[in-house]
């Protein structure tokens, strides 16, 4: 059976008069041209952006990198043996101990606790109480179990 | 007709020319096509396709306690592009630019820019990091700005020799810069993207980023304090001496960690000049890689090998006469006096030729060079940096050898050993017969994890109780010995010194090199140090040349370790002794 390149499904036909259908079909399609073309520009502008922002995100994380290495040999400088003893004779005015003479202490420092030894003795723990408010937390609610 | 023949004639060769132009054109494009294919294709992407390397950050080499030794940072080098600049007025500006922010005169830079190559020339290198972004970002025409890595010493030449150093290329070249050259470079990433027509970056283009990955952070076992105690001393030595060279090695005797490692001459880190092969002999180092004859610090090893075979206790007497012949060649003492009586201890303690040499005889060739090679003599330590001499010696399987070997050896002539070797066999002394491998390199810190060195037993050579025995034979040699002046006061030190004859070309000459090794406090060891001065001008005994430099040390090491005096102590007010 032939079929009318024109025939519109019955439900459409109260929907779109004869007389105004092609233009108005010429009309909205225009505009979601129109939209999807703008919304395209929008997103290929937002993705352009975007990746120039990640750019210079990148470049400011290398900047900050670089400058934290040069902080740390500017330190490294400065806590220099060389420099520490040129501070302390010539500014400080010190001279080497002519002699040693070791004495006993009451000291609770364990031996090698100092700047030249590695202690081998445990790093006592810090006081890991919890916090006031934790505990009215725990009053309050039963169910907040700490883990 | 004659015309129209002669317009026929011409359409021919018309036709005839058009189609070997055609043909040519087709041949060409063929070649283009078929032949330079590959060619072409590879402009065309070059042209079409950018590549940017990202430099890997180069990791830096710490002290034990985290203090840097050598590390990166990246400065800028300023480069001229000659002839970019057309207008005269621009130029001048440039001029004056560049003049007020990088202090370089406007006639170097005119200079540089009026250069006929296409290449750009280098104006300024080295130049900070903040100069260099405020240059980039001026964007100056005919100023080029590159990256580059720096190497910096923040504790100037310290352990110059065994940090080694690094190329223009930042790659490692000597000493742990090269050794653990694949670990410090990291691994340099790459960006590749599209480009336009004039090289610049398509901002929608397709792009792939290859991150790059910093170098490592090396932890070595020296500790920075000890290493520039070390190397004061040996610029004391060689000032007051005036030796050939001079090393230092100090050594953890429990774990093989090395605390120091110093050499004399030594060379400037921050410019290491590679053209003069004068220099090449300084960024040598010494205490790995030379080999020499031990003399008396080698007694040490024969006693052991006695000792551990029972055929001797310190208490064994023998009769020195001040020489003895051993096939057809006189061995004599040091002094060229016999003792008369002596026991083992004090053939130690007098440093006694014909008394190791009768030690020697009777322990026999196999046991004593079964010892030697136990020591770990002849063979190289591992340790982690380049270049160690194996060392060398005749043993009976060799053709050459002779029983004269045995008896010279036994004093440590006619055996060549490394510096690295005789701290370390001396260390398993101090360690009650352990011996262990020695190491530079505590840790390695990579972004993904720690890599730990853990100490390497490498075998037990002598029992505790022999090491102990020994051990305090030795502090008879330092108590009771030629010149006491390795002796520290409230500590019992161990220890013994050593003068050789030094080789030259002909043979021994009359040069000697002079050494000690001790170890402290005997109780409980915290370090063992070795001292070597080659050929020292003023004094050529080991007792007064390398002894005093022990004691110098040992002080200030004890002070600085916290290790309180064997002795009574001296109570502060107030407390109870």
């Amino acid at each position: 059976m032939p079929v009318s390149p024109m025939s519109v499904p019955k439900s459409l036909l109260g929907r779109f008069p004869r007389h105004r259908s092609l233009s108005a079909i010429l009309n909205i399609s225009a505009a979601i041209l129109g939209m999807t073309s703008l919304m395209l520009m929008v997103q290929i502008s937002g993705v352009a952006s975007m990746a120039y922002e990640v750019q210079r995100l990148e470049d400011l994380r290398l900047n900050w990198q670089e400058n934290n290495y040069r902080v740390e040999a500017e330190m490294a400088y400065l806590q220099s043996l060389a420099r520490i003893e040129a501070e302390a004779t010539t500014r400080l005015k010190m001279a080497p101990a002519k002699e040693t003479i070791p004495v006993l202490v009451a000291s609770t420092l364990q031996p090698g606790a100092g700047t030249g030894g590695k202690s081998t003795n445990p790093i006592p723990k810090a006081n890991n109480a919890d916090p006031w408010w934790q505990a009215i937390l725990d009053l309050v609610s039963p169910l907040w179990s700490k883990s | 007709m004659k015309d129209g023949a002669i317009r026929y004639r011409r359409l021919v060769v018309l036709i005839g020319l058009i189609a070997l132009g055609g043909l040519a054109l087709l041949a060409q494009t063929a070649g283009i096509q078929l032949v330079q294919h590959d060619y072409f294709k590879a402009i065309a992407l070059d042209e079409h396709w950018g590549r940017k390397d990202l430099l890997a950050h180069r990791g830096a080499i710490r002290d034990r306690n985290g203090h840097p030794l050598a590390a990166t940072t990246t400065l800028y080098d300023i480069f001229v592009a000659p002839g970019t600049i057309k207008s005269s007025d621009l130029l001048s500006k440039t001029a004056k630019t560049v003049n007020s922010l990088l202090q370089v005169p406007e006639e170097k830079f005119l200079a540089l820019h009026s250069q006929a190559r296409t290449q750009p020339a280098l104006l300024q290198a080295g130049v900070a990091y903040d100069l260099g972004n405020k240059i980039l970002d001026l964007g100056l025409p005919g100023i080029k700005v590159e990256k580059a890595a720096h190497r910096n010493y923040p504790e100037g030449n310290l352990a110059s020799t065994v940090l080694g150093i690094v190329g223009k290329d930042q790659k490692g070249l000597m000493g742990l810069e090269a050794y653990y050259n694949s670990d410090l470079a990291g691994k340099s990433g790459t960006i590749i993207y599209e480009r336009d027509s004039v090289g610049n970056e398509i901002p929608l283009g397709f792009r792939e980023r290859e991150a790059s990955q910093e170098g490592a952070d090396i932890f070595l076992t020296i500790d920075r304090f000890i290493q520039r105690l070390a190397e004061k001393e040996l610029d004391q030595a060689m000032k007051k001496h005036q030796p050939k060279s001079a090393t230092i090695i100090v050594m953890d005797p429990k774990t093989g960690a090395i605390l120091a490692m110093a050499n004399r001459p030594a060379f400037d880190l921050t410019q290491p000049n590679l053209g003069d092969t004068s220099q090449l002999d300084r960024m040598r180092n010494r205490a790995v890689s030379d080999m020499y004859e031990p003399g008396s610090t080698f007694k040490i090893i024969t006693m052991a090998a006695a000792l551990q075979e029972g055929k001797i206790t310190p208490q064994t007497t023998m009769f020195d006469k001040g020489y003895v012949v051993k096939y057809g060649w006189t061995i004599t003492n040091w002094d060229g006096r016999g003792n008369g009586q002596v026991t083992m201890t004090d053939v130690l303690k007098n440093s006694i030729n014909v008394g190791v040499v009768w030690v020697s005889d009777l322990l026999g060739p196999e046991p004593f060079y079964k010892y030697v090679k136990a020591f770990g003599f002849g063979q190289p330590t591992s340790i982690d940096t380049n270049g160690e001499a194996a060392g060398q010696y005749r043993t009976p399987d060799d053709q050459d050898w002779s029983p004269v070997d045995l008896a010279t050896n036994s004093f440590g002539q006619a055996i060549n050993v490394s510096p690295l070797q005789m701290i370390t066999a001396v260390s398993a002394v101090a360690n009650g017969g352990k011996l262990m491998r020695p190491y530079l390199v505590e840790k390695i810190v990579t972004p993904n994890g720690v890599r730990v060195f853990r100490p390497v037993e490498v075998r037990r050579v002598i029992t505790p109780e022999v090491a102990k025995t020994l051990t305090g034979m030795l502090k008879k040699v330092v108590e009771e010995g030629l010149t006491k002046l390795a002796m520290v006061p409230g500590y019992d030190m161990a220890g013994k010194t050593g003068t050789a004859q030094a080789l030259s070309a002909t043979g021994y000459s009359n040069a000697t090199i002079a050494s000690f090794i001790g170890f402290g406090p005997i109780e409980d060891p915290r370090f063992i140090i070795f001292i070597k001065i080659d050929e020292p001008k003023d004094d050529p005994w080991g007792s007064v040349v390398a002894s005093p430099i022990y004691r110098s040390m040992a002080e200030q090491m004890l002070v600085y370790l916290r290790v309180p005096p064997s002795g009574a102590l001296t109570a502060a007010p107030g407390v109870k002794n």
